[in-house]
């Protein structure tokens, strides 16, 4: 999981990630990220989640923790 | 659920695609967005170029039609020898009668039809394959025209850069017969209606009317502006419904028809786009070499037509001449989900042509 903000800074396309931003901050905070992030997180990290669900996020901090919780309930 | 045919085949098999063409870069040109934002969404997606109507007036009819008289004239099939006409699609030319009857009627074609209109989108082969394969049952039935088409771009805000760079117009006709070679043919068809409105079009049916409210264009967030008369499609959520379904599918019919994956000579699925397949290759360990992916950046995704014209795109001169083992699958609109295992080809023909 460690790579998590790692792979987040990739797709919004900035150097690295400060977990209490807002996400919507960011300007490419958009749905083709949304997106590739439900692909990403699928991928590498076998959690599906919906766009609503990660919008609901405010923080990258937030999104970390949601995807844990459903990291583990697939465990 | 599970289901099993024999002895039916694809004997030819025509696909339309109108003349006009139209460039991603062109499409850019109607969305509200940055300009690197749309290169990357064309980049990730795949995008290039697709197949539009191009005209405000031109109907699924008006294809069907072009391509039946195209065989009539190459003497690919004769006027009487077919004695049903299925038609699958989402964009009828009336809510009624049917357009298979407005096609029967524009060719003149004998009583003695039975013409049947399925409202099916991405998995519309499958289930028209399956009609087709129940109404062989019958005796007096000799040959099956199976016809998907859709002329989806006149049901999409070319504002909407969620489904207009990616759709396309086209239309396929399959002629479907008794082949006492044709062997087992496996299927699996699976629906949710729970999850109908992850792509709908709104309005247009008696649930919400056409009216002057409903063909306002509204901003739908993200910069993207559609009416409620136009398609509708959650990206997000259809991508995870295919990521989970359809593996899940084609194992199980993999397993039902004691097939493993390694003695399929190719996957020919509908074309949702390109990056949507790859990531499905991925999850099935499926080699890209056996899965085309090509039609959506060519010819754009014309929903139950894209297997067609995966064939008739890919393979026109092997179908041909030669028969393989492949496996369709569709997966779109209902929720509607279908996969067939089959041995396909030494057909009589297998083109594609311009509509003008």
């Amino acid at each position: 999981m460690g790579n998590f903000y790692t792979e987040l800074a990739e797709l919004l396309e900035v150097d690295n990630i400060d977990p209490a931003c807002c996400l919507e901050e960011y300007e490419n905070w958009d749905s083709l990220t949304i997106l590739s992030l439900i692909v990403m997180l699928n991928t590498n990290f076998n959690v599906t989640m919906s766009s609503k669900e990660i919008r609901d996020c405010e923080t990258a901090e937030k999104l970390f923790e949601a995807v844990q919780q459903k990291e583990t309930r697939t465990k | 659920m599970n289901l099993f045919f024999e002895n039916k085949q694809i004997t030819g098999l025509l696909t339309v695609v109108p003349r006009h063409e139209q460039t991603f870069i062109e499409d850019m040109s109607g969305f509200n967005f940055p300009e690197a934002r749309s290169r990357k969404l064309m980049e990730v997606m795949g995008y290039d170029k697709h197949r539009l109507v191009g005209s405000s007036d031109v109907c699924v009819s008006d294809l069907v039609v072009f391509g039946l008289q195209h065989l009539f004239e190459q003497n690919l099939l004769a006027q009487d020898d077919f004695d049903a006409l299925v038609l699958v699609t989402q964009t009828p030319d009336y809510q009624m009668p049917p357009t298979s009857n407005v096609v029967q009627g524009q060719l003149q074609l004998k009583q003695d039809l039975i013409c049947i209109d399925i409202n099916q989108g991405c998995a519309g082969y499958i289930i028209g394959l399956m009609q087709a394969f129940l109404l062989l049952e019958q005796r007096s039935i000799r040959k099956v025209v199976l016809v998907n088409a859709d002329i989806l771009s006149r049901k999409t805000s070319s504002k909407d850069r969620n489904s207009y760079p990616l759709i396309g117009d086209a239309a396929a006709i399959s002629i479907i017969e008794r082949d006492p070679a044709g062997g087992a043919i496996h299927a699996n068809i699976k629906m949710d209606g729970l999850r109908h409105q992850a792509l709908m079009i709104p309005a247009g049916g008696m649930r919400l009317p056409h009216s002057v409210e409903t063909a306002k264009l509204q901003d739908v967030g993200d910069g993207n502006l559609r009416a409620q008369d136009h398609l509708c499609m959650d990206g997000s959520a259809v991508f995870n419904f295919v990521q989970n379904e359809v593996p899940a599918m084609i194992s199980a019919l993999m397993e039902y028809a004691g097939i493993s994956s390694e003695e399929i000579d190719w996957y020919l699925f509908h074309q949702p786009n390109r990056f949507m397949l790859q990531k499905l290759a991925d999850k099935m360990n499926v080699p890209y070499l056996k899965m085309p992916m090509n039609i959506v950046e060519q010819y754009g995704n014309s929903s139950g037509v894209t297997i067609p014209m995966v064939m008739t795109a890919n393979l026109r001169e092997f179908l041909v001449k030669d028969k393989a083992l492949v496996c369709l699958a569709g997966f779109g609109v209902g929720l509607t989900w279908g996969s067939m295992l089959l041995r396909l080809g030494n057909m009589r023909f297998c083109e594609m042509i311009d509509f003008l």
